[in-house]
């Protein structure tokens, strides 16, 4: 049993009970926070994958000199070829082409649906946990709610209102995942304001709005900003699946939902059509989520 | 036993608050919406009488409120109303179609449970060794993975290729397989990640340690710690419900199974919308239900949890 202590020799914080507290650290935090991230090596791998994505959608019309939606009924259904290095769908349109524009619909939905969950839950999130007692009560009741829709239904029904197109799908996903944001504002808010320098700001007749903007909100930032890194995977899905029953981002535009939305009716004929958006999905979900776990475990080790 | 049924009382009634704002959230967000239903169910060759009539059997012309409060009343006599596409009550077709619906998630969840939980505590146990790696990789995968891509592949590799299982409906136990698997990939995803983490915080406490003082085998003390870990897990398990139904929308129309999940895109795409609005409240109430007797769980699992 003596392998037992070695875990938690590593490190001297890790049994504090008190969230980050850096003041003994030798090294700035911020610089600590960066090399374990950088250790991480899953979470590095993710960074390049992403980063991977992200060229590929931003430089398309240099690294593909197809157009994403032109159409050659000839061509349909072509094999992995050196002309078309992923092959052709059903209406001859090449397959990497609309992967790399693709990436320009899906991953700007992913991100911008998570920055309108951010927007509004953080706030609302802050406001109940600092607040406490009733208003904490009534905004956590309207979070039980819509929890209980859970965030596909909630878009979901969302679409069914607002209609299809980009623009909508974007906000019903952000809706959607927006109530977990909530829970993680209040969860923090909940604790720093039991802090000595929010006890301190009150004594010297700070208000409470200036003390929300000023105190509460940038310390409850980080661990914001980890869970949204988790939460850009689970929107691109939801997006990509509304996008999948035909009620996200509508033909041609080449968004990967709803081209494995298409490709589903060549199932038998041509499955080679559903790889690859399929495949496109799963690695942007993946890196968003091995950076954000990388990103968490960075803040607190304790988790590792 | 005064005090534990007090405390049921009380969260049945939080469950049941909770409902009533579903329904008024459903009730808003249909008010708001664009175009007329009436019309819409009507048919574009009505006359301006009959989708005055059709409104008028809706209730679509009168206030929000008097939606709400009418609509709960018809739910309380197990009322939700008749599809204007089928022209059949709501609940009849829903009770027709729930059971398979439910009987895809109670698989799916016990196959998380059965692949998932093993899994966490083998990668907790082997912490930072290649078990903890691999697992690390399956859960991390799995919940990263589009459950309708999951489910197409599945049906590519064992329907299309290899010709061993049905690629969809609800004929035969065997047709029960791609759909529950496709569901439980993603369902043991969670679990196993949940139950590693939990798992290295209670290996790590005290008590563990005492009973690996006493030099018990290491299986042992993995015993103590899981018990004690059961309840963060069983919270995921529960959790992970609402999402494994909505999983389970997109599984439903990727095998063409006959649950209800279908029948809520379908009814989307036809604008049924009291059978939208039947089927979303149905779904809440399932994940109400369910998260209601895991609150009730804890207190049988672990007496110390007393929240009122």
């Amino acid at each position: 049993m003596t392998g037992m202590t070695s875990a938690t020799q590593q490190d001297p914080a890790a049994g504090a009970p008190a969230p980050m507290a850096d003041d003994d650290a030798p090294a700035a935090p911020q610089d600590r926070f960066l090399r374990r991230f950088v250790s991480n090596r899953a979470a590095t791998a993710g960074a390049i994958v992403l980063a991977i994505l992200i060229v590929m959608a931003l430089a398309a019309p240099w690294l593909s000199s197809w157009d994403p939606t032109l159409q050659d009924l000839s061509q349909a259904f072509q094999k992995p070829s050196a002309a078309h290095w992923l092959g052709t769908d059903n209406l001859g349109r090449d397959v990497l082409a609309r992967i790399m524009y693709g990436g320009r619909y899906t991953l700007l939905i992913g991100v911008i649906a998570v920055a309108i969950a951010a927007a509004i839950g953080v706030p609302i999130g802050l406001i109940s946990g600092y607040y406490g007692a009733s208003v904490d009560m009534v905004i956590q009741r309207g979070a039980d709610i819509l929890l209980s829709f859970n965030a596909f239904l909630l878009a979901l029904i969302l679409v069914a209102v607002l209609g299809v197109g980009m623009q909508s799908v974007t906000i019903a996903a952000g809706i959607g995942v927006m109530p977990q944001f909530i829970r993680i504002a209040r969860a923090e808010a909940l604790s720093i304001r039991e802090t000595d320098y929010v006890a301190a700001a009150v004594n010297f007749g700070s208000g409470s709005g200036r003390i929300i903007l000023r105190h509460v909100l940038p310390n409850a930032l980080t661990p914001v900003i980890v869970y949204a890194t988790l939460n850009i995977g689970t929107t691109i899905l939801v997006a990509a699946g509304l996008g999948f029953l035909g009620l996200g981002v509508q033909p041609p535009t080449p968004e990967w939902g709803s081209m494995l939305g298409e490709a589903r009716s060549y199932i038998f004929h041509a499955p080679m059509q559903m790889t690859f958006p399929g495949l496109a999905i799963f690695l942007a979900v993946l890196s968003f989520n091995l950076m954000g776990d990388g990103l968490r475990d960075a803040l607190d080790p304790e988790l590792r | 036993m005064g005090a534990f049924i007090n405390y049921c009382v009380r969260r049945l009634l939080a469950a049941i608050v909770t409902l009533l704002g579903v329904v008024a959230v459903l009730i808003f967000t249909f008010q708001v919406l664009p175009g007329d239903p009436a019309r819409v169910i009507a048919g574009p060759m009505a006359s301006a009488e009959a989708v005055a009539k059709i409104r008028d059997e809706m209730g679509l012309d009168r206030s929000a409120v008097t939606q709400y409060v009418e609509y709960v009343g018809k739910v309380l006599r197990g009322d939700l109303g008749t599809s204007p596409r089928t022209r059949v009550p709501v609940l009849d077709e829903i009770a027709e179609r729930l059971p398979y619906t439910v009987a895809l998630a109670v698989l799916g969840t016990l196959l998380g449970v059965i692949l998932g939980v093993p899994l966490g505590v083998v990668a907790a146990v082997r912490k930072d060794r290649w078990p903890d790696t691999l697992g690390s990789i399956v859960g991390v995968a799995g919940i990263s993975l589009p459950v309708f891509w999951t489910g197409i592949l599945l049906i590519v590799l064992f329907a299309v290729t290899w010709k061993i299982l049905p690629a969809g409906g609800a004929d035969s136990p065997a047709s029960y397989v791609l759909p529950s698997l496709t569901l439980g990939i993603f369902s043991m995803a969670i679990i196993s990640r949940m139950t590693r983490s939990t798992m290295i915080e209670k290996l790590d406490e005290d008590y563990v340690r005492t009973v690996r003082g006493k030099g018990v085998r290491e299986i042992t003390a993995t015993r103590h710690a899981l018990r004690n870990a059961a309840i963060p897990i069983l919270t995921v398990v529960s959790l992970q419900f609402g999402t494994l139904l909505g999983g389970a929308v997109l599984t439903e129309i990727i095998f063409s199974w006959p649950g209800i999940g279908r029948l809520l895109i379908e009814s989307i795409q036809a604008r049924d919308f009291p059978m939208v609005q039947g089927i979303v409240l149905i779904f809440a109430a399932m994940f109400i239900v369910v998260n209601f007797v895991t609150d009730i769980l804890y207190t049988v699992v672990d007496p110390r949890v007393r929240l009122y």
